[in-house]
């Protein structure tokens, strides 16, 4: 089964694998107190802590929008979560991690954008693809295919395979974030990961 | 267990999310079954692909604009889960904001507004439609925490709603009533009945004011003509959602098996709605 390991980016909110264990360790790496008060500043507009906040949690933003509506859509789709954040951080009550609610609204704002640019979407990731000849796939490492893979894969389950592989958040946490039942998180990630493999293998990944 | 039972449960496993019991089960199975074998080893190659995948870097200057529009006005947005008050303000907002388009004034914040909110409602009821069959219970008390919904009873929804809902006037033969909702939706406050069948199974019915085409998201649409009543029905998984128009209001269900279904609804509620 799964072991630990490294990440080059720290989740925002904790992984933990273990069967009904749920996430501990602070979202965002700040003691409960610490979130709390940023939270508080936060909501009273304060500069600093809006921009402490931002320094803590936009890397880990950009990377999961990156890779759920693309490249070029990445950095208006990542602020306006941040706008979104900021201007609904009245909402936050405290109940989930901070670091799972930014994560909902992440992925909201991603499904979103997808639904308005729906076609264009799909136009250019099939494009992509299928400008490639077999010859070119095998000068592309697996890294690069997987990229290709995900961006195959529905969204529902791209949002879900990507917070528990990349940002490597609980079931619960998942469960939390996306709004949906913890059945439903692995039945997705089985799914997912299923997918995943045969888009890679058709792709020309050699594991 | 076979290969499509530990086929199942095979994400479960990897993330050690079965019990004691299961997982001797599956790994008895697995150490024996070479295909289920080649699968779980693919999901630890899939894990360890991912973390090799190179972090994209986040453009510098993201943090000078958005400081630049946080420091501009900020405009009215819809809010999933606002009350009542909040709802007849944003009405009157929304009224404010369409006679300043009258005058061609304001109209690109109003459908800012207007778009931001309809899509939020289609995000959250995609889940519902995708979730609400296989678990009711979990995906009911996530719609209700998103839509303020509130316990109540048949008579107590008429008080409030001013019209008597069509399921207080009964249900089809074999189904009961197990929960009633008013739910604060942007269209309208909104009765919503979860009812089960003898099989247990669960259907929801929304009771609304308006048509709401957004609720289906970019789902195909079939156009149905059930019991001579125009009825649109979509696919969702092996379930079906289907809406159609009974007197002044419109009438939503989610979780129906069947077309032959659907129709039993459409022609029980028939003439019910007509107040």
């Amino acid at each position: 089964m799964k072991s630990a390991s490294s990440r080059r980016t720290s989740p925002l909110a904790a992984s933990n694998s273990g069967v009904g264990a749920s996430d501990g360790v602070e979202a965002l790496e700040w003691t409960a107190e610490e979130t709390a008060e940023i939270v508080e500043a936060c909501k009273r507009g304060d500069p600093a802590a809006q921009r402490r906040l931002y320094d803590a949690s936009h890397q880990n933003v950009y990377r999961l929008v990156v890779r759920m509506v693309g490249l070029q859509d990445a950095a208006d789709v990542t602020q306006q979560v941040f706008l979104q954040t900021f201007r609904k951080i009245d909402q936050f009550s405290g109940r989930s991690q901070f670091g799972t609610w930014i994560y909902r609204v992440a992925v909201n704002e991603s499904l979103q954008h997808l639904r308005k640019s729906k076609r264009s979407q799909m136009q250019v990731l099939e494009q992509e693809t299928m400008d490639r000849s077999p010859d070119d796939h095998k000068n592309i490492d697996n890294k690069e295919l997987l990229e290709q893979a995900l961006a195959r894969l529905e969204p529902d389950l791209r949002s879900t395979f990507l917070l528990r592989e990349v940002d490597g958040l609980s079931y619960d946490a998942i469960a939390d974030a996306l709004e949906i039942p913890e059945g439903t998180v692995g039945s997705r990630l089985n799914r997912a990961r299923r997918e995943l493999k045969q888009y890679l293998v058709e792709l020309g990944w050699e594991p | 267990m076979n290969c499509l039972e530990v086929q199942k449960r095979l994400s479960l496993f990897y993330d050690n999310r079965l019990s004691q019991d299961e997982v001797a089960r599956v790994a008895a199975h697995v150490a024996d079954c070479s295909p289920c074998a080649e699968e779980l080893a693919s999901f630890e190659q899939l894990s360890g692909l991912s973390q090799q995948m190179t972090d994209p870097q986040a453009p510098a200057h993201l943090w000078d604009e958005l400081q630049s529009k946080l420091n501009q006005p900020v405009e009215r947005e819809a809010v999933p889960g606002w009350d009542i008050r909040n709802h007849v303000l944003t009405r009157r907002l929304a009224l404010a904001a369409t006679i300043l388009i009258a005058v061609g004034l304001g109209s690109a914040g109003y459908q800012a507004w207007f778009s931001h909110g309809h899509d939020q409602l289609a995000v959250n009821f995609a889940r519902y439609l995708e979730n609400f069959p296989e678990q009711p219970v979990a995906t009911q008390k996530i719609f209700l925490a998103n839509y303020d919904g509130r316990p109540t009873t048949l008579a107590e929804a008429e008080n409030v709603l001013g019209y008597k809902p069509a399921a207080a006037k009964g249900l089809p033969a074999g189904y009961s009533v197990k929960e009633v909702h008013l739910l604060t939706m942007p269209c309208c406050t909104c009765a919503q009945v979860i009812c089960t069948n003898e099989a247990g199974q669960s259907i929801a019915i929304f009771e609304h004011a308006m048509d709401q085409p957004v609720w289906f998201g970019d789902r195909p649409v079939d156009k149905c003509v059930c019991d001579e009543m125009p009825t649109n029905v979509v696919r969702v998984g092996d379930r079906l959602a289907a809406t159609w128009k009974e007197g002044k209001r419109h009438i939503t269900i989610i979780g129906a098996t069947d077309l032959d279904e659907v129709t039993e609804f459409v022609a029980h509620f028939k003439g019910t709605s007509a107040s």
